[in-house]
């Protein structure tokens, strides 16, 4: 097998959540890490007089895990999810879209509409570097992925 | 303009173009389409020609004359034109054109 000439990293990476109006926002520039882990639920039984197991699947979801730099800027990563969760709307699902390896035609795209589901904001005084801000976002229905077009 | 196969669902702007589907990708510049058919997400489409579908052999014989030999010929040819030469109504062409796109798509798979 030849070795692969097509692996991408991270840098480039574009996050877009919807802001108060509905908006899509870019928060790639203040955001720097975001984690898609993807799970399928799974049973299992074992029956007697036999080692292995059986296994069934059903249904499927996912989690958008972000981590926003803590920011006093409107409309970047954590003045969206901040007043996302105090405002009026915090039950009201919007759309976030990661694009991989960037924003550009032929990426991965990976969208949802995610209600927000925990979020934390750590402050530690030994801790110099920039505040690091960690929200989950869940989806309702569908998540998709496509190849960006656009 | 060329179309494609769609082989994996596409996003444009808000809007999903499922597996199946066919598309000029007009709105693409020629490199960006080349970045989809090399990572496979669309194919160039290859149209039949029009007097192998069937109850199109006479029409196909007067298409031929504009030029126009495959489905995908005539799904490009402008309308007024073709509704000019083969003496029909302007909506009768968009009516045929959306019978010939609809025998082009392949439906998308059921489930999940």
């Amino acid at each position: 097998m030849s070795q692969t000439t097509t692996s991408i990293n991270a840098c480039d990476v574009a996050i877009f959540l919807d802001n108060a109006s509905g908006t899509a926002t870019d928060i790639s520039g203040s955001s720097n890490k975001v984690e898609i882990p993807l799970v399928q639920e799974v049973g299992e039984a074992r029956t007697f007089q036999n080692d292995w197991k059986i296994r069934k699947a059903c249904g499927r979801d996912v989690t958008f895990n972000i981590t926003v730099i803590y920011t006093t800027t409107a409309d970047e990563g954590l003045d969206i999810l901040r007043d996302w969760f105090f405002g009026t709307a915090s039950k009201t699902a919007r759309t976030i879209a990661v694009y991989m390896p960037d924003k550009n035609v032929g990426s991965d795209h990976y969208y949802a509409e995610v209600i927000f589901n925990t979020g934390n904001i750590p402050a530690d005084p030994s801790e110099p570097g920039p505040i690091m801000c960690e929200f989950t976002l869940l989806p309702t229905g569908a998540v998709s992925h496509t190849t960006a077009s656009t | 303009m060329a179309l494609y196969r769609v082989l994996k669902p596409l996003s444009r702007n808000e809007k999903r173009i499922e597996i199946g589907q066919i598309t000029a990708l007009a709105w693409l510049k020629p490199e960006q389409t080349a970045v989809l058919v090399e990572r496979r997400a669309v194919s160039r489409l290859a149209t039949p020609p029009l007097v192998e579908l069937p109850g199109w052999a006479r029409r196909a014989k007067r298409l031929d004359k504009l030029g126009i030999v495959t489905a995908e010929d005539f799904l490009e040819a402008p309308d007024q034109e073709v509704a000019f030469e083969m003496k029909v109504r302007v909506q009768t062409v968009a009516k045929w054109k959306q019978g010939i796109h609809s025998w082009l798509v392949i439906p998308p798979e059921r489930g999940g």
